[in-house]
């Protein structure tokens, strides 16, 4: 892994993301979890916080050091706070296992941090930070 | 997102899925598997070998399915994840409440326990 940083800007479901990680990260597992916190972060907000009627603008921040990989997402929508939520007990049969709400779990699973404001220019700001390698928090 | 389905031997069926189940891969595949797999009332198995990365929007489907074909007394089984999709696997500790068999032969066996 090399030091670098990528910008994103879109609109509504992105597209195009996946070269912009490969040219930053080459270790395709750690690749993964990005793109995996990407996922689930990005698909929280377009189900969530977009706007009535609009997608949300959202632009993401990937910057890559020594001590890990931070995400910083920001969007237009409204209040949303997915650290807020809280995290599902794993199932321990089919019967039981809830059907969705896994995302934000699997993210706070994978994070060294999860830090989420809102901005005084009313858009919502969330901070993931990863270490380098391996996941924050053991499998339970 | 490619899928392809074949009948195997003694009522299970097999599914090859290839490419990434993010939301756009698993919009585009869920309503097609669904309403492939769930009213032929057979287990089914499916071959995740050519499935390169897999989200919760991927989980939720499965899950999905394997409660339908379980209301039917039938079985959902996964196999061959890679390792990142293993790992995301393990994170929801997915293999409790879905088998996830190194194999088809391994996840045959799992749908008919």
């Amino acid at each position: 892994m090399v030091a670098g940083s990528i910008r994103l800007e879109f609109s509504g479901t992105p597209d195009g993301f996946r070269s912009a990680f490969e040219a930053l990260i080459a270790e395709t597992r750690v690749r993964r979890r990005v793109e995996l916190v990407f996922e689930e972060i990005v698909a929280n907000i377009v189900r969530h916080a977009a706007p009535a009627g609009a997608p949300a603008q959202v632009a993401v921040a990937v910057d890559v050091d020594d001590g890990g990989i931070t995400l910083t997402f920001d969007d237009d929508g409204v209040p949303f706070d997915p650290t807020a939520l809280a995290e599902p007990v794993p199932a321990k049969t089919l019967d039981g296992a809830p059907i969705g709400g896994l995302g934000v779990g699997m993210v706070r699973r994978l994070a060294r941090q999860v830090e989420y404001r809102r901005t005084g220019e009313s858009r919502n700001r969330l901070v993931v930070t990863l270490p380098p390698s391996g996941i924050a928090s053991p499998v339970r | 997102m490619d899928m392809s389905m074949e009948p195997m031997a003694d009522g299970v069926v097999r599914v090859v899925l290839r490419g990434r189940l993010d939301s756009p891969g698993v919009d585009s595949i869920e309503t097609r598997l669904t309403a492939s797999l769930v009213p032929r009332g057979e287990s089914a198995i499916v071959d995740l070998s050519g499935v390169e990365f897999a989200g919760s929007m991927a989980i939720r489907m499965f899950i999905t399915i394997a409660k339908a074909l379980a209301r039917k007394d039938r079985r959902l089984a996964l196999y061959a994840p890679q390792p990142a999709v293993a790992e995301t696997f393990e994170m929801v500790a997915l293999d409790s409440i879905i088998p996830v068999a190194a194999d088809a032969a391994g996840a045959v066996e799992r749908v008919r326990a």
